[in-house]
């Protein structure tokens, strides 16, 4: 092919300005039936690589605006939950504040009764310790007494005390049987 | 220890037999002294007690003991009768119904006179009048000497208690004082 473009330059001639014409044009041929074949091999699959692309862009943007919408929704949802939640804490807070004061006040009255029953037991328990130690003053009161009196009437008793005592049990003896 | 009831049947049927003869004096003193020489040789009440000690030879221990003792005829047959039925070991209970037996038919009772200092007797005449008056009866008295009473007088008259110590009147006052 390069000899015969060769050929029919070198019968027009050259160095005229149909010289390059003469040289190049069978290679512009030749390049034209190149592209021409490869415009006709390959025009099938590009334009289905083209087009499958094309859907497969349309579905990418399809979804992503999908993705958009549902991301736009969730975040309403998520602005209008935001709007909430002072509500919710708020509501939170005051439950928690009547259930905190209700147990206070359970614990208050249990505290309450609790100590009223320790109170009413140490005032018992006071009470019978206090009735003890006065039981036990007054007898050792009452022994220190009678051993007292029991001295002094060993000491000072007479014999004329102790016969006026006999006597006067056989007076009362003698009024039992009257 | 032998029951009080049969002491007593004993006791009743020697009583019967004894006041009949006029012996009842005699017999209740010389059990005494018997009882007496029981109560303060155990050996003796437990020759008579044991089962293998055949029955001949605590004959032979009794007739020793009527000699030595010399007690009457009445006596000495009531002690033979007593081992006969197994009972001679019981001298001081039969004894003690015997006494009280006598007591009771004679319309007598027995008072323990409790003093600080012992009486005198002046006061022991009077205080005996007082008491058989009280009673009814003839009275025995025991006196016993007890300092603790620290004056008056305490008589117990069986189960009756008459008490007019100081001591007595010390313990009321103590009661009352403690209420």
């Amino acid at each position: 092919m390069g000899d015969l473009l060769s050929d029919i330059a070198g019968t027009v001639g050259t160095g005229g300005p149909l010289g390059l014409v003469g040289a190049g044009l069978p290679r512009v041929v030749n390049f034209l039936i190149f592209v021409a074949v490869l415009y006709y091999v390959l025009r099938k699959p590009v334009s289905d690589f083209f087009r499958q692309r094309a859907h497969t862009i349309a579905r990418d943007l399809e979804e992503a605006e999908r993705a958009r919408a549902v991301a736009a929704q969730e975040l309403a949802q998520a602005r209008a939950q935001l709007a909430r939640v002072d509500e919710d804490v708020a509501a939170i807070r005051e439950r928690a504040r009547h259930e905190a004061e209700a147990e206070y006040e359970r614990l208050r009255q249990e505290t309450e009764i609790e100590a009223e029953k320790i109170r009413a037991l140490a005032e018992r328990e006071i009470a019978m310790a206090r009735r003890a130690a006065e039981l036990e003053l007054r007898t050792f009161l009452v022994e220190r007494v009678l051993a007292r009196a029991r001295t002094l009437l060993r000491e000072q008793l007479t014999e004329e005390d102790h016969r006026r005592l006999i006597a006067q049990f056989i007076e009362d003896v003698a009024e039992v049987s009257r | 220890m032998i029951p009080l009831r049969i002491a007593r049947r004993y006791a009743r049927a020697l009583a019967e037999y004894t006041f009949a003869r006029r012996e009842h004096e005699t017999v209740r003193s010389e059990l005494h002294a018997l009882a007496e020489l029981f109560r303060e040789t155990p050996l003796l009440r437990d020759i008579f007690a044991h089962p293998v000690i055949p029955r001949a030879q605590k004959e032979r221990a009794l007739q020793t003991l009527i000699e030595r003792t010399q007690v009457g005829r009445t006596t000495a047959t009531f002690l033979h009768l007593l081992l006969k039925n197994y009972r001679l070991q019981y001298l001081e209970v039969i004894a003690r119904a015997f006494a009280e037996e006598v007591d009771h038919r004679m319309g007598m009772v027995n008072v323990e006179v409790r003093t600080a200092r012992p009486l005198l007797e002046e006061e022991r005449q009077r205080l005996q009048r007082q008491l058989e008056h009280m009673t009814g009866k003839l009275v025995r008295m025991r006196e016993v000497v007890e300092e603790r009473l620290l004056g008056g007088v305490q008589v117990r008259l069986a189960s009756d208690v008459y008490d007019g110590s100081l001591h007595a009147r010390l313990e009321a006052l103590r009661r009352q004082l403690l209420l």
